[in-house]
């Protein structure tokens, strides 16, 4: 179980997080989401060890406790990598810092990256895969992939969620998301985290997300219902309904509609910036 | 780790290496321009003294250019290697490559007597430049900075010397030469030390702006202290001298 109690961030005067707690069970797959500056991406530099909380902690599996940063792979938004190096110079750094014997290159060979090309010569695309092979090196018990996918081309992308759902059938490894490309992974999604104002706002189980937000096509606002944003349109609007329950469906007048994953978390965003 | 720094290391050396190439080329602009009739031997000590001087403090300020020009600060403090280890890896090459270039010095040169004191610099520039790395962005602010720890450097020895003289320390103003520079360099290093120390122990990936107190409560301070002391002191000590003339 990986624990984050009581964890509290901030970047000089501005506090991030105050008082953040989340439990999530190893081999879960997680998606953290929320508006731009929520602190998403602060939270996977916090869990990767790469910023200091102000206080309190966050608690490791019981097999990693000795050394936490040898099994977290960390694909940041910023792909920091030193980037003077060249392809081969940087593999022989990590596998020396991670005393790796060795190192499997074939997902390098698929995006056509020459050994001695520089790190600062790949596209983001390439550097992306070439981050995901060294993180997939270190067999990691916990994965942190922060927005990474949106700006890669079509056929790296199909490479990096096939690896992506490869290591998660072949190992119990726990994956925090934040906000991907909902559809290309919403397959691999366990459970959606949103966050709003450093705290948890929505914490559920995909399926039971999915059960309790509906879209309602209707000329009338539903009454008595908690809408979480709407869409207007000459002729009618579309309502955003969380939570939604079964018995409330015989009071609604329009039409009731499933959401995907995509959907559902631009309901809960576009209802915080309305 | 370490053999990513020697690199680095090496190639800066081979840099300064280069430069010394100003040494036969000002001996050569001597002989057929300027005409002052230097000895080729006066020329290699001032110039190659200057030039591991400013390798010093250049060695010492861009400690982690690498991961600030790379942008690689994420990537190092992701990895599992203790900070107190990646700050050794870093500082064992550069300390070897200036203790070559000062082997170097005391081979080449015959003046023994004043090498000590080089050498004694040449290492006082490198750890004040290194505890200061992480205020330094600009290379003119940087120079700024370590020319006044530079001036201070001298202006305190003296400023001791006539302290340990005055309550009887010292027999003479002119002794202890040695031992006073060695305590202007601690004495200096000591609150810039701590204060790079207390930074680097709990560096992480915010902005390194946001990380910058312990300069603005350890360093500043003493630094403000030291100089008062020194103007203080140093007065009096020119009056002693002159009288002494």
């Amino acid at each position: 179980m990986l624990e984050i109690r009581d964890l509290s961030f901030g970047y000089g005067k501005h506090s991030v997080f105050e008082n953040f707690n989340l439990c999530i069970p190893e081999g879960e797959v997680c998606l953290i989401t929320g508006i731009n500056g929520v602190g998403k991406s602060t939270l996977l530099r916090l869990i990767a060890g790469v910023l200091k909380p102000g206080a309190g902690d966050v608690i490791f599996p019981e097999t990693m406790q000795k050394e936490p940063k040898r099994k977290i792979g960390f694909i940041s938004d910023r792909l920091s990598l030193y980037e003077s190096l060249s392809v081969s110079q940087a593999i022989d750094f990590h596998k020396n810092v991670y005393h790796l014997s060795r190192f499997d290159d074939s997902l390098i060979r698929h995006t056509k990256i020459a050994d001695s090309q520089k790190i600062k010569e790949l596209s983001l695309g390439q550097r992306t895969i070439f981050h995901l092979s060294l993180i997939l090196s270190i067999e990691p018990e916990i994965l942190l992939i922060d927005e990474v996918i949106h700006s890669i081309d079509a056929y790296l992308r199909k490479i990096f969620l096939e690896q992506l759902i490869r290591m998660i059938s072949q190992r119990n490894i726990t994956v925090i998301l934040v906000n991907l490309n909902f559809q290309d992974i919403e397959h691999l999604v366990e459970r959606v985290i949103l966050l709003k104002s450093g705290k948890i706002a929505v914490d559920e189980k995909i399926d039971s997300l999915k059960a309790k937000v509906k879209k309602v096509i209707s000329t009338r606002r539903p009454s008595g219902l908690t809408v979480l944003s709407q869409n207007d349109y000459s002729d009618h609007s579309e309502f955003y309904i969380y939570p939604f329950r079964e018995e409330f469906a015989e009071n609604i007048e329009g039409e009731i509609v499933d959401l995907d994953l995509t959907e559902i978390v631009s309901a809960f965003i576009g209802g915080e910036y309305a | 780790m370490l053999n990513k720094e020697f690199l680095d290391t090496l190639k800066r050396l081979a840099e300064c290496c280069f430069i010394l190439i100003a040494i036969p080329l000002s001996y050569v602009g001597d002989r057929f321009f300027v005409k002052y009739g230097w000895k080729f031997s006066d020329i290699f000590t001032g110039v190659y003294v200057a030039i591991v001087f400013v390798y010093a403090a250049y060695s010492g300020v861009t400690i982690f250019q690498a991961e600030k020009k790379d942008r690689a600060f994420e990537y190092v403090l992701s990895i599992p290697v203790s900070k107190l280890k990646i700050l050794k890896s870093k500082i064992l090459p550069r300390i070897l490559s200036l203790t070559f270039l000062y082997l170097l010095l005391i081979i080449l040169t015959d003046n023994r007597s004043t090498s000590i004191y080089e050498g004694l610099f040449i290492y006082y520039i490198f750890f004040i430049s290194l505890f200061l790395s992480f205020t330094i962005d600009s290379v003119i602010i940087g120079f700024l900075g370590i020319s006044l720890l530079f001036g201070l450097y001298f202006f305190s020895a003296q400023s001791i010397s006539y302290i340990a003289w005055k309550i009887h320390l010292i027999p003479s103003i002119y002794s202890g030469r040695l031992l006073t520079q060695i305590i202007s360099a601690l004495l200096l290093l000591t609150p810039f030390g701590i204060a790079f120390w207390k930074i680097y122990k709990n560096l992480d990936a915010k902005p390194l702006k946001l990380q910058l107190k312990p300069y603005y409560t350890i360093s500043l301070p003493s630094l403000l202290i030291f100089l008062i002391l020194i103007l203080k002191f140093y007065r009096d000590y020119l009056m002693q001298m002159r009288a002494l003339k």
